[in-house]
């Protein structure tokens, strides 16, 4: 059905913008948290190992795309698995790329909660980063395009400001390097290469890009690199900003680092980075969620793309609703996004590479040629 | 339930037939039949004037306001005394068996010359013209530059442009537009510079365009242009030569109206708002810093009132130690909440700039200094709005009125409002998601089909929120998509490279 699209094609810049803004989402806030729960002093190590396995993936990505030209996501799927096979692996996309979604809004929701408004109430909040991102996908792909493409200015904007955080900085707290044990480490390397999954969804975009498969790669492992050491530097200039000690109990180490820093004009620079924030919160969101919209267009034969957004948003919207503040229904969600992100990012992504050898279609193409 | 559909009532009127499509209408032999005729038609209006020549045999028909009696004595009567009362021997006379076309010419300002048994009229072009004089816009002056501005007559308007481009492919495509009116418009465009895809889309558009009247360029724009719910002006309207060549020469289409001393250009991206003719007749240095500053105070216009009422309402923590004190001691004895403060002040400044316009310039400016010292004072000691926040509003204002085009100011301010009622409820977020939504509107806007707000991108950035110097600039704007991408023939690459 994604042949009977009309073409939009996005450029590789465009590809590369809508990559990073829909990696950098609100789990960065706490990224080093939770690798030095996991892996202590060494978790920027694993970080990097996990940045390195994220790019392997990445090529993957761009091998399967290379594999069946001018096929989406789940026009893949049917190909390589068949097409019963195929249909219940998109429906299962779909439900997955709707609780990567409903995992975005909550935990924004919570963070906005925590930090900034604590009586509003939090459906406002939902409500607001949903439509902003429904107004984005509603657009189409070149709206997309653009709108991220657009915000990437943020990035370098937040980037300057986490300089704060080097004032007080001690990088002795890096040291020792290597002290983690191998189980450390694998559980700090999954960590990393969950937060930087978001490349299920380049199948969605690459087969609309212009540009041969050669400066699709160059581009895609360029992005990636950056978004590793946007990553790396966060986790870094968290870690040397608190040290062992404290890290462990603070939730948004890099939110608190710039709570104390000062500035002359303004002080709570914290605040501003929040508020900043929201814009990668919209990306990221309006990325999975334009995924659910493609993966439920697949399944029943229904052609009014807007109504594809309504039901996935309704279902977010009901989902986080039922989550929201409530420790225990996050606690679920969270656990059940946990079970199915090995699935989708790493099981099928694999499954999906090697099927590529077998069942490939540019070959044939030329053969037939 | 057709029970409750009521049938709407269709209101019965006559089609109205332009003047150029008439169908023909023979005339006879007989003079007075076709003096009866033309009477009737032009329903015996006063100024229709019919001279009848010694003899009754000739008469001479025109429309006594819209002709030149010396024109009427120089080119009709004098060579009718030299050929003897030969018409035919004239030159410069147009032909026709057709009354109606008679009507139209006669309303088109040409006198008409009738001879009894014979069925041909003879035209003669004998209109008035009145013209303005050529003076710089008001609402555009430039401090270098060239001062002149369009008026109220096409001809002149294009005569402006044809003596600046002075090439064979400068394309000029006049069209009429308006069932009674029948204004004339004229598109303008240079061809191998322009996109001819959006010529085209802009033909059709203005083709589709069925109305009795068209009377203002601002009318015209509603028509055509590709959103019409948005709040951003989606042509750039001028008078000035200048500015419209500019943008010729970039790839835009200009569309200029009869009776009209405003040009729109199309496509336009947002940036092109915030460009001057200024910008290009100073040092490079000097117009990037003018263009940063206009750039900063888009986001002052929008931002600043919204930003202060967060501040005060939710994010005190924000404010530096020293300066806590000076604010709580301004906001303290305030009674209304913020929000009231600024809706309150928003709309004293409006009225001000609104009843500055109406009154002529010299009660106009008084009016300004009076209202603005008086009542700014007044409303503080009254303890009505706090001082911060007339700074806040008056700074805000100032800021809206830098951007060099009027629509975009209105609509900068216009923005203001529901940034301010966002921020009064959720704050700094509500700010960002006010701001989210705008960019992301402005990134869905499209001007003729190509994309409005292009994101900024290294090479786009040259003539947009900077501007380096001319050698430089060796593209046309990516987003017009022209067939002649580089402004010069040698295609040599930005950085000079081969």
């Amino acid at each position: 059905m994604a042949k009977s699209d009309t073409n939009p094609k996005i450029t590789l810049s465009q590809l590369s913008y809508i990559f990073i803004q829909s990696q950098v989402g609100v789990d960065i806030l706490n990224l080093s948290t939770v690798l030095h729960k996991e892996v202590g002093a060494d978790g920027w190590i694993s970080l990097l190992i996990g940045g390195a396995i994220s790019i392997v993936f990445v090529l993957m990505m761009v091998h399967i795309n290379k594999c069946y030209p001018g096929e989406g996501l789940f026009d893949v799927l049917r190909s390589s698995f068949g097409k019963t096979l195929g249909n219940v692996a998109g429906f299962g996309y779909y439900v997955y790329f709707l609780v990567v979604a409903i995992y975005l809004l909550t935990s924004y929701g919570e963070l906005i909660n925590q930090w900034l408004l604590p009586e509003t109430p939090i459906m406002v909040l939902y409500l607001l980063l949903l439509i902003s991102a429904l107004y984005t996908i509603s657009g189409g792909l070149t709206v997309i395009a653009k709108v991220f493409t657009f915000f990437a200015v943020i990035l370098f904007v937040i980037s300057v400001l986490f300089l704060f955080g080097f004032v007080e900085a001690k990088f002795i707290y890096l040291l020792p390097i290597g002290q983690a044990s191998l189980s450390a480490y694998i559980e700090g390397i999954r960590v990393t290469i969950y937060s930087l999954s978001s490349y299920v969804l380049l199948l969605l975009f690459l087969p609309y890009t212009q540009g041969s498969i050669k400066q699709k790669t160059k581009t895609l492992i360029g992005t990636n690199l950056i978004v590793i050491f946007f990553y790396l530097y966060t986790v870094i200039v968290s870690y040397a900003h608190f040290g062992s000690d404290q890290i462990e109990h603070v939730s948004q180490p890099v939110l608190y680092m710039l709570r104390t820093a000062d500035s002359v004009i303004i002080t709570r620079i914290d605040i501003f980075v929040l508020s900043l924030w929201t814009v990668f919160a919209m990306t990221a969101f309006a990325a999975y969620l334009y995924g659910a919209e493609r993966a439920f267009a697949q399944i029943p034969k229904s052609k009014k793309k807007m109504l594809n957004i309504y039901t996935a948003s309704i279902i977010v919207l009901a989902v986080s609703f039922w989550g929201g503040l409530n420790e225990e229904n996050i606690r679920s969600i969270i656990d059940f996004q946990d079970v199915i992100t090995e699935y989708f990012t790493i099981y099928i992504p694999i499954l999906l590479f090697l099927l590529s050898f077998l069942r490939r279609k540019d070959k044939k193409k030329e053969a037939a040629q | 339930m057709g029970f409750f559909k009521q049938k709407k009532h269709q209101p019965v009127q006559e089609k109205v037939i332009r003047e150029d499509k008439m169908p023909p209408h023979r005339s006879t032999a007989s003079l007075e039949k076709n003096i009866q005729y033309l009477q009737q038609e032009l329903r015996n209006s006063t100024d229709l004037k019919i001279r009848l020549l010694p003899g009754n045999k000739q008469a001479l028909v025109y429309l006594d306001d819209i002709t030149d009696p010396d024109k009427i004595q120089r080119y009709i009567f004098e060579p009718l005394l030299k050929t003897e009362g030969d018409i035919t021997k004239i030159k410069d006379r147009e032909e026709s068996k057709d009354l109606n076309e008679a009507v139209s010419s006669l309303l088109e300002g040409k006198a008409l010359y009738l001879i009894e048994g014979q069925s041909t009229c003879y035209f003669f072009n004998v209109q008035q013209n009145v013209t303005r004089a050529i003076t710089e816009p008001m609402n555009e002056k430039v401090i270098k530059g060239s001062h002149d501005g369009f008026n109220e007559d096409i001809k002149q308007n294009i005569n402006l442009i044809r003596r600046r481009i002075q090439h064979r492919s400068l394309t000029i495509k006049k069209q009429t537009v308006g069932d009674y009116t029948e204004s004339e418009i004229a598109l303008i465009y240079v061809e191998g510079v322009v996109n001819p895809d959006v010529v085209k889309e802009l033909e059709t558009r203005v083709k589709n365009i069925s109305n009795d009247a068209l009377l203002s360029a601002g009318a015209f724009s509603e028509y055509i242009e590709d959103r019409t719910y948005s709040i951003f002006p989606q042509f750039l309207s001028t008078e000035r030569p200048d500015k419209t060549v500019a943008q010729l020469m970039e790839g835009r289409i200009a569309i200029l109206f009869a009776n009209n001393p405003t040009c729109l250009i199309a496509p336009v991206t947002f940036f092109a708002f915030y460009q001057s003719p200024d910008d290009y007749n100073t040092r490079w240095l000097v117009a990037t810093y003018i263009r940063l500053i206009r750039l900063f105070s888009f986001i002052l216009a929008i931002t600043l009132p919204s930003f202060y009422i967060a501040v005060v309402g939710f994010h005190f923590e924000v404010i530096p130690e020293d300066l806590i004190s000076p604010v709580l001691g301004a906001i303290r004895d305030i009674a209304y909440p913020p929000i009231i403060e600024a809706v309150m002040m928003v709309v004293v400044i409006e009225l001000i700039r609104e009843s500055g316009i109406r009154l002529p310039s010299p009660i106009g400016s008084t009016i300004g200094i009076v209202g603005g010292l008086v009542i700014g004072d007044a409303i503080v000691t009254a303890g009505l709005v706090s001082n911060l926040m007339v700074i806040v509003i008056a700074l805000t204002s100032l800021a809206s009125f830098v951007v060099p085009s009027n629509e975009m100011s209105d609509s900068l301010r216009l923005l203001t409002f529901p940034l301010i009622i966002l921020s009064s409820i959720l704050g700094f977020i509500g700010i960002a998601f006010g701001l989210l939504m705008v960019l992301i509107h402005l990134c869905r806007m499209e001007s003729l089909g190509l994309s409005y707000f292009t994101p900024i991108q290294f090479r786009d950035l040259k003539d947009t929120v900077i501007r380096v110097p001319q050698f430089l600039m060796k593209r046309r704007p990516e987003q017009l998509q022209s067939p002649r991408p580089y402004k010069s023939n040698e295609l040599s690459d930005d950085d000079g490279k081969k």
